[in-house]
């Protein structure tokens, strides 16, 4: 066989440089956006988008690149919201430290619940992430010092970054968002490259094959489930900061754990730009259909999120960015190739 | 004395797959594992590699005792592996399949594509890089899985059963490979059931039948010996032998 | 506390864990056949809970007869997801796993949003059956006639089930397909129908308690999600697919649950069967019959 290698850059560099691009593109539209739209109706649906873009990105870090389904990621959101409110209501920490405290927290407590979880297989640990979650909100419903089922206020002590509150306008908020989800992007964007990337995408291929490689599965995914929590923290963080008011409700419930997780499953799981396009179809879409087809109290959202996973679950698993060829990831041919031929090169 | 097998015996429930079993492997050398369907080889090559822990006995590799170390602690040491049932990342390419492989010496993405392309390049998979594991043929798939394994840098390789179901002339190449690979300094060892490749390959042979060691030696000794004519093919080739 | 109290907490406790027993059986069945969890087997039961609403209703006729109706609907419900949703989904390449969580996370959603949609998230409660509002007295335990006739009806069930599974044709079949279900088509045996059957029969044991459950239990589109974490509980703590372990660990579950309420207030009262969950979790993962 001959020896020269193929010219060029390979497949995964030609995509790094397209997704760079690309990266550069949405971010300058994004950063110029707001600043046409005035309706604020308009641009709270923005935010939102942008708050569960950065969430559900965080969310794939774990369910993903290291492939283990968590269903009650609202409990990380929660902690990070309680954890940031407390430490400014009760010891007047600045939100800004606040939030990283709240990240760590967060991370911390993914590794408490993890360690035994993570010996579990795909199913299990996915209902384990279920029921702590619902013990954890039950916890913060009964607890009196952070509140109880009454929740903690978030008393408005001046506009500043610092204490991350803005009365007049919403608008920083919206940059605060976009700078999460473009941290998140940028950190998802790293890890696709990085041993830790490789690692967790061998250990959802093939765990037994990793680990004869030498990869640590527990230690992997031990990492993967606090760096996911850690933002999925500070993103609690922020939005407690948005609304200025928080409880077990609103805050750790289990429809939020669906949100976190559907954009990535909708735009695809374990891409770069999946948790995005998701987002970025899901939010307005719930939104639409929330002002035109009844109130929250319908169902009509829990069904359509339910058709939506359904769908894409059992017709397109790889998800929109799947669909449209978006993320140029590399998808397997339908049939073995018999002999040399061409990869399936994505757009 | 790069791996010792010092008295290894596997139970399963009722089954003793590995029967008091102890055989050396010498640095640089390579040694074939063979034996009838049953016999005990992939248990003992399945406990050498770390994926499972015998019920006695002890395994030491470069002195250390690496019985209870596992598949990931054995790879750190320097213990590579291919499985029969061929194990790729489906979903990456041949490139990034062998990077998994090399990321076990360093933490640096560029460092591992270097030795990457380089194991690619010995190997000559070089043309198929970009290809994703998934759309491989058998044999290449195959290829890859010694690939991946070399990118670990190795010091002993355990190939199971690599040359199954090739042609003669996939057969040859695959000949090659495991010599340039034992010339570049790595060690060995090879379960394998085609007689006819594996004898002019290896420098020496251990048989095991029913969960012992029946004989070990050169291949040419070990093909006429009578016990190993009869564990084959029955009593009543013996004779002929 | 007397010895009374205590005895009617029992035997309360008892009485609730059968039915927990019973809708764990279900989850068990389908994951020790085809090692998939129906993440929609809560809304199964709140489905049979709202069928068994409006078939009582619109015909009058007392829950206990509509009984076999619900039963064959929900069975009919469990054959129709595998064949439109589990089969689509065990059919992909990659990352299979994922996509089965998905799937049927995906139907409980839907269900839900359904319910909520049609019957609004009010919650409904079945008055005026035969059995409400009637109590009997053995040995000085009082027990709601309702919560007596579930638990009954649970027991006959439970017993149903394990003769199904272990002394029919069929059963062996089922257990043949659990062991290795690409050889069971070497003999003839259809998988998928073995499969499509398991997914009827865990529907329809969950269906039964449902009914029962609707008696004298509040319905509303959430009533999935409480009884679905519990039957998770049970399950991890009998072991993933062993039917003796769902029955012991529903009804501990079940003791546990009203014992925690003599200690606690009762707005309290998972307290005990989530630390119950925790400690499994922690101590001994594959549950007390289970294999992991």
């Amino acid at each position: 066989m001959p020896a020269s290698l193929p010219a060029g850059l390979d497949l995964g560099e030609r995509r790094r440089r397209r997704q760079a691009l690309s990266g550069l593109v949405v971010l300058a539209i994004l950063l110029v956006l707001p600043l046409g739209i005035g309706d604020v109706y308009v641009r709270n649906i923005l935010i939102l988008t942008l708050m569960y873009t950065a969430l559900s990105q965080a969310w794939n870090i774990l369910g993903g690149y290291c492939g283990q389904i968590s269903l009650g990621h609202a409990l990380y959101f929660g902690i990070g919201a309680y954890v940031s409110t407390l430490l400014f209501t009760k010891f007047g920490v600045p939100p800004m430290l606040g939030m990283v405290a709240a990240g760590f927290v967060a991370a911390l407590i993914a590794l408490v619940v993890s360690w035994p979880c993570f010996r579990l297989s795909g199913h299990y640990y996915a209902i384990a992430t279920i029921v702590i979650a619902e013990i954890v909100y039950l916890l913060f419903l009964n607890w009196d010092w952070v509140g109880g089922a009454l929740g903690i206020n978030v008393p408005f002590r001046g506009e500043s970054w610092v204490s991350f509150q803005f009365r007049t306008a919403k608008l920083p908020y919206y940059y605060a968002f976009l700078g999460l989800a473009a941290v998140l992007w940028l950190a998802s964007y790293w890890i696709e490259n990085s041993k830790w990337g490789f690692y967790w995408r061998a250990v959802k291929d093939n765990p037994i094959a990793a680990q004869s490689l030498g990869v640590r599965l527990f230690r992997s995914k031990m990492v993967a489930a606090a760096a996911s929590a850690f933002f999925t923290g500070i993103g609690g963080s922020f939005y407690a900061q948005f609304v200025a008011y928080i409880d077990p409700d609103s805050m750790m419930n289990a429809q939020l754990s669906i949100l976190i997780c559907l954009p990535a499953v909708l735009g695809g799981i374990g891409t770069l730009w999946g948790p995005a396009v998701g987002a970025a179809v899901l939010i307005p879409l719930t939104e639409v259909t929330r002002s035109y087809i009844g109130g929250s109290g319908s169902g009509t959202d829990l069904i359509l999120y339910g058709v939506l996973i359904m769908a894409v679950a059992t017709l397109k698993p790889e998800g929109l960015t799947g669909l449209f060829r978006i993320d140029g990831r590399i998808k397997p041919a339908a049939a073995p190739a018999t002999g040399p031929s061409g990869s399936t090169h994505a757009a | 004395m790069l791996l010792e097998v010092d008295g290894v015996s596997q139970r399963f429930g009722g089954v003793l797959a590995n029967q008091d079993i102890s055989l050396t492997i010498v640095a640089g050398e390579i040694l074939g594992l063979i034996g009838p369907n049953g016999a005990g080889k992939t248990t003992l090559f399945n406990a050498i590699a770390g994926a499972i822990k015998p019920t006695t006995g002890r395994i030491l590799f470069e002195g250390r005792d690496i019985t209870s170390l596992g598949a990931s602690g054995c790879a750190d040491l320097g213990i590579a592996r291919t499985f029969q049932v061929v194990r790729n990342f489906e979903t990456m390419t041949v490139l990034e399949n062998i990077m998994v492989g090399a990321f076990n010496r360093t933490g640096s993405t560029a460092e591992a594509k270097r030795k990457a392309l380089e194991v690619l390049d010995f190997t000559g998979m070089s043309l198929r890089r970009d290809t994703p594991a998934a759309d491989l043929t058998p044999p290449e798939k195959r290829r890859l899985e010694v690939a991946r394994a070399l990118a670990t840098g190795p010091k002993l390789l355990l190939l199971d059963e690599v040359m199954t179901g090739l042609t003669p002339t996939e057969a040859q190449a695959g000949v090659q490979l495991v010599r340039d690979i034992r010339a570049s300094g790595v060690t060995i060892l090879m379960v394998e059931h085609v007689m006819e490749v594996l004898m002019p390959l290896v420098d020496r042979c251990v048989v095991l039948n029913l969960g012992k060691v029946l004989v070990e030696g050169k291949p040419a000794d070990i093909v006429r010996h009578p016990d190993v004519v009869t564990a084959y093919l029955g009593e009543r080739y013996r004779a002929s032998a | 506390m007397t010895a009374e109290t205590l005895a009617q907490v029992v035997v309360s406790g008892l009485l609730t864990g059968m039915i927990y027993a019973l809708i764990a059986a279900g989850l068990s069945l389908i994951f020790g056949l085809m090692d998939v969890v129906n993440f929609a087997h809560g809304e199964f039961l709140m489905t049979a809970m709202y069928a068994t609403f409006v078939l009582y209703i619109t015909l009058s006729i007392d829950p206990l007869f509509l009984l076999p109706m619900v039963a064959v609907f929900l069975f009919a419900i469990g054959v129709v997801v595998y064949r439109v949703l589990i089969v689509r989904a065990l059919s992909v390449k990659v990352n299979s796993g994922m996509v089965q969580i998905f799937a049927t996370f995906g139907l409980g959603i839907f269900l839900r949003g359904i319910a909520q949609f049609v019957f609004s998230p009010d919650f409904k409660s079945l008055r005026g059956t035969m059995l409400s509002d009637k109590t009997v007295s053995v040995l000085g335990v009082f027990m709601p006639l309702p919560q007596l006739a579930a638990s009954l009806v649970c027991v006959v069930a439970f017993i149903g089930l394990w003769l199904l599974t272990t002394k029919t044709h069929f059963g062996r079949a089922l257990e043949a397909t659990r062991e290795d279900s690409e050889a069971v088509a070497l003999i003839g045996v259809d998988r998928h129908f073995i499969f499509a059957m398991g997914w009827g029969i865990g529907a329809a044991t969950v269906g039964v308690a449902g009914v029962m459950l609707s008696t004298f239990y509040y319905i509303s589109p959430g009533v999935g999600v409480t009884f679905a974490l519990i039957a998770y509980v049970v399950v991890a703590l009998g072991g993933f697919g062993s039917l003796p372990g769902a029955l012991v660990a529903g009804l501990a579950i079940g003791l546990v649950e009203a014992l925690t309420t003599l200690l606690i207030p009762p707005s309290l009262k998972q307290v005990g069967v989530f630390g119950l969950y925790l400690l499994v979790l922690f101590v001994r993962p594959r549950g007390l019959f289970g294999n992991l």
